[in-house]
């Protein structure tokens, strides 16, 4: 079984990989497909919504004869994933206390 | 399904957001099937699931975001809230089950617009025909004065209250009327500035 990447961490799933390098939408899919199960239509409500956030932004590049909308995160995009990661890791050492039983 | 009759099916299904968020959600949807390719239009699609499951997560997305929307509704939060609401309203109406309790709602207002206006015509009858018994009453009094003068008398009185009583029914109804219809034209007058805001 696989479990679902919804809401918060979905957000910042898509920061982190916008993080990389700026990226158009069927590229963002197609890299978020290779290591999750999202379906075609998740990420576009997402990505607008972060744009509207203002952690990211876009810029049109011509290609062949068409524009292409990359999304590029901002400054403050940065900063947010920061706290997001910081966030993960504390969420995820609670997670494998339950799990796995360690003290941390 | 191809590509150009999704892409319209979509904005049809949008229709009710700002034009900004339109346009940018089916130039997504077109750029993005132009980068999957010709060759992987059809599966896409398949994937992606009818437009109408598609605009709802948009809506839904648009709905929660709480980031102000346009330069048109910036600064202005109760008024985006109300829209917020509104576009739930919308997103809610565009569901299968939608349909029918649209038609429900539609039926139960006009039935409850017959009632009142049943009731109305009732009160115009009853006074009327309280004026006109009114007056046949007052002929026969003065047909009753030749011979029972008392039963003439009788007859006059009850006349005259019947006649009374059926004008102030009358005038009642008219400003029953009056205000009903005042009523419909304020709340259908809200509505049209609700819509069209």
């Amino acid at each position: 079984m696989r479990f679902t990447v919804a809401g918060a961490l979905l957000d910042a799933c898509v920061l982190g990989l916008v993080s990389k390098k700026p990226a158009y939408g069927y590229e963002l899919t197609q890299r978020a497909q290779s290591v999750i199960d999202v379906s075609e239509s998740t990420l576009y409500p997402v990505l607008r919504r972060l744009q509207k956030e203002g952690l990211l932004t876009t810029f049109d590049q011509p290609f062949d004869g068409r524009n292409r909308r990359y999304y590029k995160i901002t400054a403050e995009g940065k900063t947010k994933l920061k706290e997001l990661i910081v966030a993960w890791e504390d969420y995820t050492d609670r997670i494998d206390t339950l799990l796995i039983g360690e003290d941390s | 399904m191809n590509k150009t009759q999704f892409l319209s099916e979509l904005r049809g299904k949008l229709v009710n957001l700002p034009e900004s968020e339109v346009n940018s959600a089916v130039g997504y949807y077109e750029e993005y099937l132009l980068d999957a390719g010709p060759e992987n239009e059809e599966q896409i699609i398949e994937e992606l699931g009818s437009p109408n499951a598609v605009a709802s997560k948009i809506i839904g997305e648009f709905a929660l975001s709480d980031a102000p929307v346009g330069a048109a509704t910036s600064g202005k939060t109760i008024e985006s809230s109300a829209k917020t609401l509104w576009v739930v309203i919308l997103a809610v109406l565009a569901s299968p089950i939608a349909l029918p309790l649209a038609i429900a709602v539609v039926v139960i207002v006009f039935a409850l617009l017959i009632s009142v206006l049943a009731v109305l015509f009732a009160f115009a009858v009853t006074g009327v025909a309280l004026v006109v018994a009114g007056i046949a009453a007052l002929f026969v009094a003065v047909w009753a004065l030749f011979f029972e003068f008392g039963t003439a008398l009788w007859m006059a009185g009850s006349g005259l209250v019947a006649i009374g009583v059926g004008i102030l029914i009358a005038q009642a109804t008219v400003l029953l009327t009056q205000s009903f219809f005042t009523g419909m034209q304020k709340m259908l007058g809200a509505l049209l500035i609700r819509k069209a805001a």
